[in-house]
């Protein structure tokens, strides 16, 4: 069925934006919280099924805009499933009396995100980009407390500025080469870099790199759950994705920046890990632990380049897919309780021990262990790195192997609460999303051959529109 | 994959799969457990029988591989592999799990744990069917361990009572020893072939001779702590000790021929030298195990010593070097003796349910009476087990014994005392337990027991009776040729008719023939009640003197050095951690003060790394 030529490819996009004003219209003649998210959570469903039933053999569209393929096609999956699941996490949380309307917000970015990772045209990036920070900012904004309102203005502050990091090195980037598509051969090399710069620290603020790392710790910790699941999930894979796009396309990027790259992943995780430890609220633990997490996935950068590319992208995947299940779950797992206190937690076998075995889970797989989707992904992102047998490859992953042990110790702090600390004996209702997220991390931590075989059949032999620096 | 291969995988992954479901659904209701646990296992037999008749008695072998890690450049093939040894394996082992599982739902109706107890017992019997179908040694020793960890919990599962717990961990170590010599026979085996021994098919790319005698001992190492044959079978007399019957059935019919079975599937790789020491282990074996069956007194230790020496059979059958036959002998007699020893261990878990537990034979006495449908069986499984002519155990140990005179006359001699040992322990068994009067209180009060244990008492006597009928045709199924019945098998009948009369004239009525014996004899007497002080010196020399004190000294070093460095780092990360903390002050414009820094370092240092050309 061909109705808008190759635009036809873009339906899972399309649909979350139509599925955005149904539920806005919808709004009008009911606010019913289940009702609402319950058609937004379709429309989102609708859109995955999209993406899974869609071949995306390297279709470009409106010239040189969008460019779809199987890459592009694995992170919309990585991306819609924790949109999904902060979706559904709506139904507790906030307690805003306005569901329809943050649905329709929540729905638009999901769509934007997609977009902006299919993009590989400046403008269109930062377009799509916008289309998905402003939506956020309200989102994190959407609550009745003053600290949602302070981790919004907090956000909304870091991003002004970051765009404007963005908007300048998108100048320089036009100055150097002459064009705003992506993996054009620079004609002035010092403007180049000054514009690769910005551009890193521009997009990356969403990513929570070490440096750009502030505003998230009390952004995550501030908003609803859903909305810290959401931020520290599937808008830190689109944007994950973006820098990829940017940087793996430019023909000049490796031979200087990775070391940059290997510091900022190194730093990253190190402080995350370094302060998690020292953490007694756990809302607050897992937005450090976030940021630790930002540094594993930003090892990815250092294969740029090489063969190992393709090893490295299906990790990446995998380790996106783990990760949106593990942090997704772990943040939404905090509706059950009314305060994130580390003592909150203890006695929690007694308590519910379903919850209990699953928040363990989640942990576990934060940490690395084995048996879980965390260590898979984590493994064989490490693989690919170490694949390239660079010196600065295997110190990133030393230092990546200590750190994950070294943060056994404030996942296994909460577990060791959870089981062997008595607490006070008031019940936990059930959280099915915790449950599900816990079920898919050890299903497919067991079952990861699936997975690895899956993204291995969509993607590519060669991602040739991303060797630019081979 | 076709379906051949699903099957085959089921026979195994259907109770590995279930039998988290065992233990769970005993948390609803504990007799759930019985039902899923018996049903799982009677499904296991079930694809297997129809596998066996499908495909591997048309002679078509099954063999699927998966690549277990892709990411790594070697190849670890993890799979099955059902060719007819391994289907006549695993037809027995399911078959006779599920016999014993049976029995089990009577004999452990009363145990509050039984559904914990009926999930391991789910989880060992797919262990052992894995361990015989799988297709690579890296598989296999996987399961191997599996069989490992639920034999500990096994012996230990009335952890309560300190015999169990002790004898549990002893199993455990002792095998473990084995295990390393199985480790390094891999790692050999990997090394010596490139990485193609990793699956099974790979083995023959191992040429060398003197590479094969290494490897292939490596893995008699791993088989002797698994099948208990000198010096590591001090673990099974203790396993009995402790647990339930029902456990200790598990080890001696299916658990303990692991070790057999991993000798004929690496048997390409046997020498004639490590076939040697294959043989005289054996044979050795059969005569300190059955010298010590003779004077203790407890019935399930009798049966753990006769298992002992009846494994010995087959490992010395398969130290004959005939190729296919002796794999023949070997697994004839495997199967044979699952079914003789599975009787008499259920006979005598049905007489000491009977008799409250009161496993000494002197307090026994004059049960046939009582309970003769129990004590008739048993009576076949001591006539099978001494190879009375026309029984199970006549048709497959006096081949061993006959065969092996064509290859040594010394084996020979070792293997027939072996014969008239065995006839000389199991009647004596047999006589103190069923004639004369009862010797205690319990003995006076006993009673047939339930019909679900009768039932599978009952069908093993039959096929300890019948199954002698296979026996031509086992041979040949596995490859070997056909072994007739020759002048030389007179020898064992009246080596075995003469222990049973000896047996009868020491035993069965009131004689004082046995303190005569042992004070005329007073010292070897004692060496052998001592166990010819076999575990005394593994437990005061090498654990105590030596073991003992390597771990002080480890112990020692990791206190000092180790924990103090641990607790430096642990230390360092949490002060650095509250110093961090600081920085996140909460104030916006600081953030964007720091990203600003960030960005101007960063590309301060870029410019450097331009300027200087460090880096290309």
């Amino acid at each position: 069925m061909t109705i808008l030529g190759n635009y036809d490819y873009l339906w899972n996009v399309f649909i979350l934006f139509i599925g955005a004003f149904v539920v806005l219209f919808t709004s009008l003649v009911t606010e019913k919280r289940a009702v609402l998210v319950t058609m937004g959570a379709a429309f989102a469903v609708v859109s995955l099924m999209l993406t899974f039933a869609q071949y995306y053999g390297g279709v470009p569209i409106g010239g040189t805009l969008i460019f779809l393929t199987g890459y592009s096609k694995l992170f919309f999956i990585a991306i819609l499933i924790p949109g999904l699941l902060s979706l559904i996490g709506i139904l507790r949380s906030p307690s805003s009396a306005k569901p329809g309307l943050m649905i329709f917000i929540f729905l638009v970015s999901l769509g934007f995100m997609l977009l902006a990772i299919s993009s590989f045209n400046l403008l269109f990036i930062f377009v799509a980009f916008e289309g998905v920070s402003i939506p956020t900012y309200v989102l994190a904004a959407y609550g009745k407390s003053e600290s949602e309102l302070e981790a919004a203005i907090k956000y909304f502050i870091i991003g002004a500025f970051s765009t404007g990091l963005i908007i300048f090195g998108i100048s320089l980037y036009y100055i150097a080469t002459g064009t705003l598509q992506l993996g054009a051969v620079p004609n002035f090399h010092s403007i180049y870099f000054l514009s690769m710069g910005l551009l890193i620290f521009g997009l990356g603020f969403k990513l929570a790199i070490f440096p750009l790392h502030g505003w998230a710790i009390d952004t995550y910790t501030g908003t609803s759950n859903s909305i810290s699941s959401y931020l520290s999930t599937s808008s830190k894979i689109m944007t994950l994705i973006v820098l990829l796009n940017v940087l793996f396309t430019s023909p000049l990027f490796f031979s200087y920046l990775k070391i940059i790259f290997a510091i900022i992943a190194i730093l990253t995780m190190t402080f995350g890990n370094v302060v998690a430890i020292s953490q007694n609220n756990v809302k607050r633990m897992l937005a450090y632990s976030s940021i630790a997490q930002a540094g594993y996935l930003s090892v990815v950068f250092l294969v740029a380049g090489t063969g190992a590319i393709n090893l490295a992208l299906i990790s990446l995947f995998m380790y996106a897919l783990a990760y949106g299940f593990m942090k997704g779950g772990s943040f939404l797992a905090l509706d059950s309780l009314g305060n994130y206190d580390i003592e909150n937690f203890s006695g929690m076998w007694k308590r519910n021990p379903a919850y209990a075995v699953s928040f363990a889970i989640l942990l576990l797989s934060l940490a690395g262990f084995p048996g879980t989707l965390g260590f898979i992904g984590k493994y064989f992102l490490f693989l690919s790195v170490l694949s390239t047998k660079t010196a600065l490859a295997f110190l990133v992953v030393i230092i990546s192997v200590i750190n994950s042990v070294a943060s056994f110790y404030y996942y296994g702090r909460v577990i060791m609460y959870m089981f062997w600390r008595k607490g006070t004996e008031e019940k936990v209702p059930n959280n099915y999303i915790l449950y599900a997220s816990a079920l898919f991390t050890v299903l497919l931590g067991v079952l990861y051959f699936v997975v690895f075989s899956y993204a291995q059949s969509i993607l590519p032999a060669i991602t040739t529109f991303l060797s630019g620096g081979l | 994959m076709d379906l051949s291969v699903l099957l085959t995988f089921l026979i195994f992954g259907l109770p590995l799969i279930g039998f988290p479901f065992v233990i769970g659904i005993g948390y609803i209701k504990k007799n759930y457990s019985m039902y899923l646990g018996t049903s799982l296992i009677f499904l296991s037999f079930l694809i297997s029988v129809y596998v066996f008749f499908t495909y591997t008695v048309k002679g078509i072998a099954i063999l699927y591989n998966f690549n277990w890690l892709p990411s790594l450049p070697a190849v670890i093939p993890v799979g099955v592999y059902a060719d007819n040894l391994s289907m006549i394996m695993a037809l027995m082992v399911s078959f006779v799990g599920f016999l014993i599982i049976l029995f089990s739902v009577g004999y452990m109706k009363e145990d509050p744990n039984r559904h914990v107890f009926f999930g391991e017992m789910v989880l060992f019997t797919s262990s052992m069917l894995g361990l015989v179908l799988a297709s690579s040694l890296i598989m296999l020793f996987i399961f191997w361990e599996l069989v490992g960890l639920c034999s500990y919990l096994l012996i230990g599962f009335w952890y309560y009572k300190p015999n169990a717990a002790s004898a549990a961990k002893k199993a455990f170590i002792v095998t473990r020893v084995g295990d390393v010599f199985f480790i390094a026979g891999i790692g050999a085996a990997i090394l010596y072939s490139s990485g193609g021994a990793l699956s099974v098919a790979g083995l023959s790319s191992i040429h060398l001779v003197w590479q094969k005698t290494i490897v292939s001992l490596l893995l008699f190492g791993g088989a002797i702590g698994k099948s208990a044959q000198f010096p590591l079978h001090v673990w099974i007399p203790d396993a009995m000790e402790g647990p339930t019957t029902v456990s200790a059935l598990i080890h001696a019919a299916t658990m303990v021929t692991a070790g057999v079975y991993l000798i004929a599937r690496t048997y390409s790789l046997f020498t004639p030298t490590s076939l040697t020491v294959v043989l005289y282990v054996g044979a050795f074996t059969i005569i300190l195990s059955g010298l010590i069956g003779i004077v203790v007194n407890d019935i399930k230790r009798i049966l753990a010593y006769s298992t002992i020496s009846q494994i010995g059979y087959m490992v010395a059958a398969l130290g004959l070097g005939l190729g296919a036959t002796s794999i023949g002998l070997s697994i004839y007699q495997l199967e044979a003796h699952a079914f003789f020893k599975a009787l008499l261990f259920l006979s005598a878990g049905s007489i000491l349910h009977a008799i409250l537990n009161v496993r000494d034979i002197n307090k026994m006495g004059g049960l046939w009476k009582k309970m003769p449908i129990t004590v008739t069986s048993m009576f076949i499984g001591a006539l099978a087990l001494s190879g009375f002519p026309l029984t199970a155990g006549f048709f497959s140990k006096d081949v061993i014994i006959s065969t092996s005179y064509g290859v040594s006359i010394l084996a020979w001699i070792l293997l027939a005392i072996g014969g008239f040992l065995t006839a000389l322990y199991s009647f004596r068994m047999f006589f103190r337990v069923a004639l004369g009067k009862p010797r205690s209180n319990p003995a006076e009060h006993a009673h047939e027991s339930s019909t679900i244990m009768l039932i599978p008492i009952l069908i093993l006597a039959v096929f300890s009776l019948i199954f002698g009928v296979f026996q031509g045709g086992f041979y040949t199924f596995l490859g070997g040729s056909p072994v007739s019945l020759s002048t030389m098998d007179i020898v064992p009948v009246v080596l075995m008719l003469g222990g049973m009369g000896l047996a009868y004239f020491a035993w069965g009525r009131n004689s004082t023939i046995p303190e005569k014996v042992a004070n005329g004899a007073r010292d070897f007497y004692l060496l052998v009640k001592n166990k010819f002080f076999i575990d005394a010196f593994f437990t005061n020399v090498i654990a105590e003197r030596g073991i003992l004190g390597l771990s002080a000294v480890s112990d020692g070093f990791e206190r000092k050095a180790i924990e103090g460095l641990v607790d430096a780092s642990g230390k360092l990360f949490q002060n650095s951690g509250k110093v961090l903390r600081k920085f996140q002050t909460g104030l916006a414009r600081q953030y964007a003060l720091i990203i600003l820094i960030g960005l101007i370092l960063a590309l301060v240092l870029l410019r450097i790394f331009i300027l200087t050309g460090v880096i290309h």
